[in-house]
Parts: C-alpha cells; structure tokens; sequence
C-alpha cells in the first residue's frame, strides 16, 4: 500500500529534472523570443512553474512569443508543476492536436499528459497517455516512464514481465532501483519469494551513491529482514537488518527487527543489547515503542522477573505519559490551536529551521513526526500554499488601491511638463520659423539658377542701387550740354564700385546664407519638437487613463473575488489537514492503548508469579 | 416487503452518509483546482498592467544576462548602470547560477529611459580562471528606441584563448 504514496514525493521532486532534458536546448532560437523564452526557462529551473506559466502566457500576449507545439508542451509541464494537472492535460492535448506536431513533443506532451493524469487519480488518462508514446523519451524521462510500466506491470501481477522491463533500465538512474523496490514488495505480498527476493536483493547490491538511494536500500533491507523473520530464518534476517545505517531513518526498525532476529536464535542477552539501546530513542518512534515491551519479554525469558516487571512497569509509564501527550496533541487539533504555531513558511530551509525548534516540545513532536508521512506532508505543502495565497492576495489588493494615486499622479506630471515646454515655447512658432527658413532658401534657390550675386546685396546697397538708378534717370533726362562734368562717369565708377562690392562678396554671403539656413532649420525642427511634444503632453487622453483605470479596477475586483475564494479554501484545507492529523494521532493513540494494554497484562501477571513464587517485593 | 424497502432506505442513507465526505473532498480539490487556474489567470492580467503602468512601451529598457558556457568565469555578481546610474545589483548563488547554465537568462533590470542615446555599464565579478578573483566592466551605448529597448549582457568563454568574455547585444 506505501508503495505508491512513497513515491508521490519523488516522483514530484523528479519533473525538474524531466523539464531539463525536455528544454536544455530550446528550438527557438532568435532574438526577442530566445530571450523571452530562456527567461521562462530560468524561471522554471528555480523551482517557480507558476511564475514561469506566467511569464509564458504574458510573454504570448505581447506577441513576443509564439504559440506552437514547444511553448504550449512548456505551458503544460508548468501549469502540471503550478498544481493545476486539469489544465495542464487541456494544454498537452492542444499539443498532440496540431497538425504536423513533431514525433518527439507528441511523445514528451503524452508522457506529461499521464503524469498529470495520474496525481489527479485519473488512471483510465494515465494508461492512455502511457500507450500512445512511440518512442523512447529522452535521457531520464524514459527511465520514468519505464518505471511507470512496471508499476502497471506490477498492479496486473506480470511480475516477470515488470522484470524483464526492469532489467532494462538503467542502473544509473534511481528508477530502477524504485521499480524493484515496487516489484518486490508487491512479490514478498503475493509470497513469490524468489522473485521478491531477487527485486531486493538487487536494491540490497545498490552503491551508496546517494542519500536517496541509501535511504531505499535501507528500506529495503528492513523489509527483507522482517521477511526473513516471519519466515522462522532468523541468520538471514540478521544478515539484512545489521547492514542497516545507524544514522538513517529505518535504524529504529532495523534494531528492533535485530533483537527479534536474536530472540528468535534464544539468544536474550544479545537481543537485550539492542532493545536496551532502542529505549534510549524518541518513544513516539513505533520501533522504540515496540522495543520497551520486549525489553520486558526478553528479561522474562532470561527467568529475571524482577527486572521483567521492572521494564514492563517502566513501559507502561512510558505509554501513559505518551498517551497524554498524544491526548494534548489532539486537543490542540480539535480545538483549532496547532494550526497557530505550525509553520507557515512556503520557503524550504526556513521551514525546515522552524520546525526543527518546535522539536524541542514533546506535545509538538508528536504532530512534527506526523508530518512526516508523505500524504499528511502534501496536505501541509497544500495548506501552507493557500496561507501564503491569502496573504499574497492581500498584498496585491492593497497594492491595486494604489495604483489609482500612479495614474493620477502620471496625468498631473504630464500636465506640469506641459507648462514647462509651453513656457519654452511662447515666443517660438514654427510657422514664424518656417518663414524665415523660406525666405532664405528662396534668396539661395533663386541666386543659384540666376547665377547672379546681386541676390545676395544687403538692403542699404540695393538701396544704394536704387538711389544711384533714381540718379540716372535724372541724369538722363538733362540735355547733354547740361549735365555736370564728369557726371555720367561719377554715376558709372559708384555703381561700378557698388557692384563690385557686391560681386566680391557674394560668395562669403552665399556661405553665410547657408549656414544661417542650416541653423533656422535645426531650430525649426527643436521648435517643432516642442509644439508637438506641448500638444502631446496638453492631450491628457494620449494615456488612456480611462480605460487603464478600468482595467484596474476589475482586477481589483477579481482580487477581491479570489481573496475571499482562498481564505475560504485554506479554511476547508486547514480543516481537513487537521482531520487528516487527527486521525493519524488517534491511530498512534491507539497503537499505544494497545501496547499500554500488554504491559499492564504482563506486568499483572508477573505480579502474579511474583506473588505466588515470594519474590514480589 | 416493507422491511425490505426499510433496509434499503437504510442502506442507501448510509451509502449517502459514506459517500459525504469524498464528494466534500473532491468539491474542494477541484475548487482549489479552479482557484489556482484563475489566479494564475489573473497574475498574468496584473503582470501585464503593472508592466503597462509601470514601464510604457516608449520608455521601456529591459537588461538580461545569459552565460554561454561559462567554464572559465564562475560568476559571483553584477551590477548594472545606465547613464552612471546604478539601476541593478544581484548577487548569484547556486540554484541561479544553474539555471543560468542550463540556459536560461535572467531578466536582471526592467525601467524606464527617454528615448534617444545611452550607455550601459555592467560591472561583473567573479573567480576566473585558475582561481583568480576577477572583476570586470562593459560597456555599452545604445539608442533608445520609441520602442522597447532589450539589451542582453553575455557572459562567454573566449574561443581563442582561455579568458572569459563579456558581451553586450541590444535586440
């Protein structure tokens, strides 16, 4: 039965690396997009697949990603890893749906697709997904799937075909040794004890390699062990259970299996040994609880009643402490206080550090080791989820009320710079400007096709020109013998020397000319700038503060919605994971009764012997 | 009979009984199924929003920051300016430096600038080759664009000696 509950955790503590084979190398490859997509990529391998489900869909929304069979297998592995597996199935099917879709994400978005599909308890999707892959996936996600057929395998008792499907994968991948794991307990169960056998013993073989592994061959060991035992092969049993780690989290099971496996042999003072050893653990361990009764059976069998009764004394108050503090415990539960202190933090080591200080408190404990079980352990995950959910609804509510005062203050910051630029501008208009910059450009246009420098005359020589003209007509019109001396020959050297003057210079002024049309052309163009940037910033509806506003406010709304939605749910979970823990507690209280309920037994009936023999003291 | 239609009444109230609390159960996990779908949802709608609110298209400039390889540079931290401005610092350790590795980039500095010429200056530091500290700046002018401006900072092992290189590109 803890075959697949055992591995829930791993299974889900495994879909990143699944993700990094899948995307490693991501096809897309250009520009804005890479960019857009590597960033949901390091988003996700952070451990995030809500904020990368997020950033996917957005980055598609501002079209700067595409929507083709990548991103949308991409958006179902997150929306699976945000714990929306429902989704994530739609999202996959829309992958396989694609005309064309390659091979390779048909296979990977039907793999996921069975994931999903089998943490929603949806077995008849879970096979369907199973069987439509064609091809081997890649590197460890093909060990995954293999391990997944074998519990199939398992679950329709072909045990030799589950084997010939594990012998091969690989060994370097802890699937395997999870798979044999399965297969040999399902065989120990249905009591084929060769192919049991040979599932454990290969887990039994496995390397040290890694805290994972050592765990399971541990667990391994101690089921080979307890096998042994209930098979009367006590040396076999021995074999297995002393190869146990000290350190790790079967030790108090391996021990008490040694002191039976020893018992078994009549050998008591080597079993005593182990037992004595085990009193000194935590007693809520079930092992250890175990271990105080058979301290007490073993003292029996050695024909020391004194101390038989001694221990069995010893455990019965043992057990009743222990049943206070379970009784505190469920107190705590039914009267809603443990949620208050549990730890709430959805960051991993804090949490850890938190829980690590409530160990201090036995009360505490007994709730702490509950914790442990990987079913009670996702019912918390869930539970503090929705706690950080609420607040964070909170907080974003809070900051959507302010997001009125930015728009606000956006529209009053456009109208001050408005002012300013309006300042700067309000003796400049382009159309004065542009006048200028005309009439120069007219005086170049048309000196340069009448290739006369006389354009560029200032105004007092063509008014000197002009003057000297008026003085010619008059002259002409004086009869010749009237003239002056010489004056024809004055008007002709002044006109000629006005005129050479003019020519001399008309190349400097023509440069002149040039360069003032080039500076009432930049200050044309920064003048009109401004009058565009005045006019843009005077129309206040070019931020559509309106509609920004809106939009706003609805999300505020759903805000609203979803924060009473959550605390509704984290209410109902809250509940239901101290049901869950509740009952838990009333199971080790009752293990305990029972327990409690032989050591009372013996210990009256030792009293008895004692009694009846004179030694009772 | 009418004990028969009794024990079956019976039957059927205490199937109903049995049957409560999963069908409450499976209410509130396909309730907090839809919950998470919606604000997924809506997280995605506010993200767009803020970006909108915050950082408008025509002023927008998002700096990234990849590692191509990264074999000879074991990157420590970086700290961004534009325009003598520091605008981002971070500080890398295991799990980003990872992801990194594997590929992704990390969007280090969203924010505003008026379009028109800038500079970016991006400060890294690190162990370099052969455990040496290693501190080393880039830096970068870029126009700014009436569009979004995207620059990506690369951290890249040099193909033509054993150095590690930093890029700027702007997309």
């Amino acid at each position: 039965m803890h075959i697949y509950t055992g591995l829930r955790c791993i299974v889900a503590a495994a879909s990143w690396l699944v993700i990094d084979d899948v995307h490693a190398a991501p096809a897309i490859s250009t520009g804005i997009e890479s960019l857009r997509y590597r960033q949901v990529l390091y988003t996700m391998y952070q451990g995030d697949y809500a904020q990368a489900q997020i950033e996917l869909v957005a980055g598609k929304e501002r079209g700067e990603l595409s929507t083709n069979a990548e991103t949308e297998l991409l958006n179902g592995v997150l929306l699976y890893g945000a714990g929306v597996p429902e989704v994530a199935m739609q999202s996959l099917l829309r992958v396989m749906a694609q005309q064309d879709v390659n091979a390779r994400y048909a296979d990977l978005a039907w793999f996921h697709y069975a994931k999903a599909a089998k943490s929603l308890g949806d077995l008849q999707s879970f096979q369907r997904g199973l069987v439509s892959i064609r091809q081997s996936l890649p590197g460890e996600l093909e060990q995954e799937r293999r391990f997944f057929q074998v519990n199939q395998l398992v679950a329709e008792d072909k045990f030799d075909e589950a084997g010939d499907v594990i012998d091969s994968m690989e060994r370097r991948y802890a699937w395997q040794a999870y798979a044999n794991f399965n297969r040999g307990v399902a065989c120990l169960n249905k009591k084929l004890l060769e192919c049991g056998m040979r599932a454990m013993t290969a887990i039994d073989e496995l390397p040290d390699t890694s805290h994972e592994t050592g765990a399971l061959r541990d667990k391994a060991r101690v089921v080979l062990g307890f096998w042994h035992l209930q098979q009367n092969e006590p040396n076999r049993a021995l074999h297995f259970l002393r190869s146990v780690s000290l350190n790790g989290i079967y030790s108090s099971k391996a021990m008490l299996g040694v002191g039976w496996a020893y018992a078994a042999r009549e050998n008591y003072t080597d079993a005593l040994r182990f037992w004595s050893e085990l009193r000194k653990r935590d007693p809520l361990d079930l092992a250890v609880q175990e271990g105080l009764l058979a301290s007490g059976f073993a003292y029996n069998k050695l024909h020391s009643n004194p101390l038989a009764l001694m221990h069995y004394r010893q455990a019965v108050t043992t057990y009743k402490e222990l049943q206070d503090t379970l009784d505190s415990g469920l107190a705590g539960l039914r009267g809603g206080e443990t949620l208050s202190w549990l730890p709430v933090s959805m960051d991993d080591k804090e949490l850890s550090v938190e829980l690590t200080k409530l160990n201090e408190n036995a009360e505490k404990r007994t709730i702490l080791r509950v914790l442990d079980i990987p079913a009670v352990r996702e019912e918390y995950r869930q539970y503090r989820d929705f706690v950080a959910l609420t607040n964070a609804l909170q907080t974003w509510s809070d900051k959507y009320t302010l997001y009125d005062t930015v728009l606000d203050e956006r529209v009053k910051r456009q109208r001050e710079r408005a002012l300013t630029v309006r300042q700067r501008v309000k003796n400049v208009r382009p159309e004065w400007l542009e006048q200028r910059f005309n009439v120069a450009q007219r005086t170049l246009i048309t000196s340069d096709m009448a290739q006369d420098g006389l354009a560029f005359a200032r105004d007092t020589e063509v008014r000197q020109l002009q003057r000297l003209q008026a003085i010619y007509d008059r002259l002409a019109r004086v009869p010749a013998d009237g003239l002056p001396p010489y004056a024809l020959e004055r008007y002709a050297v002044l006109r000629g020397i006005l005129l050479w003057n003019i020519y001399t210079e008309a190349d400097n002024r023509r440069k002149d000319l040039g360069v003032q049309l080039a500076a009432v052309e930049k200050e044309l163009l920064v003048t009109k700038e401004l009058w565009r940037r005045m006019e843009l910033l005077s129309n206040v509806d070019q931020i559509p503060v309106a509609k920004l506003k809106k939009r706003v406010s609805q999300i505020r709304e759903r805000l609203k919605a979803a924060a009473a939605r959550a605390t509704a749910a984290k209410l109902a979970l809250g509940s239901r994971f101290t049901r869950q823990i509740t009952a838990e507690l009333e199971g080790e209280r009752q293990h305990v009764a029972a327990y409690l309920a032989q050591a009372q037994y013996a210990v009256a009936r030792l009293f008895d012997e004692s009694m009846a023999s004179g030694e009772a003291q | 009979m009418r004990r028969k239609i009794m024990l079956s009444k019976l039957l059927a109230a205490w199937v109903t009984l049995l049957a409560l609390p999963l069908c409450a159960a499976e209410k509130l996990d396909t309730e907090i199924q839809s919950l998470k779908k919606d604000i997924l949802e809506l997280n995605k709608d506010m993200m767009l929003l803020e970006e909108e609110l915050l950082f408008p298209i025509n002023t927008q400039v998002t700096v990234f920051l990849s590692l191509d390889v990264g074999e000879l540079f074991q990157l420590e931290s970086v700290k961004v300016s534009i325009d003598d401005k520091v605008v981002a610092s971070q500080i890398y350790e295991g799990r980003e430096i990872e992801a990194l590795r594997r590929g992704g980039v990390q969007r280090v500095y969203i924010g505003n600038v008026k379009p028109g010429k800038h500079e970016v200056v991006a400060v890294f530091t690190g162990e370099g080759p052969h455990g040496r500290k290693y501190k080393r700046a880039t830096n970068y002018s870029f126009e700014k664009p009436n569009t979004p401006a995207y620059i990506e900072l690369k951290v890249t092992d040099s193909g033509s000696n054993p150095q590690p290189e930093f890029l700027v590109q702007q997309w």
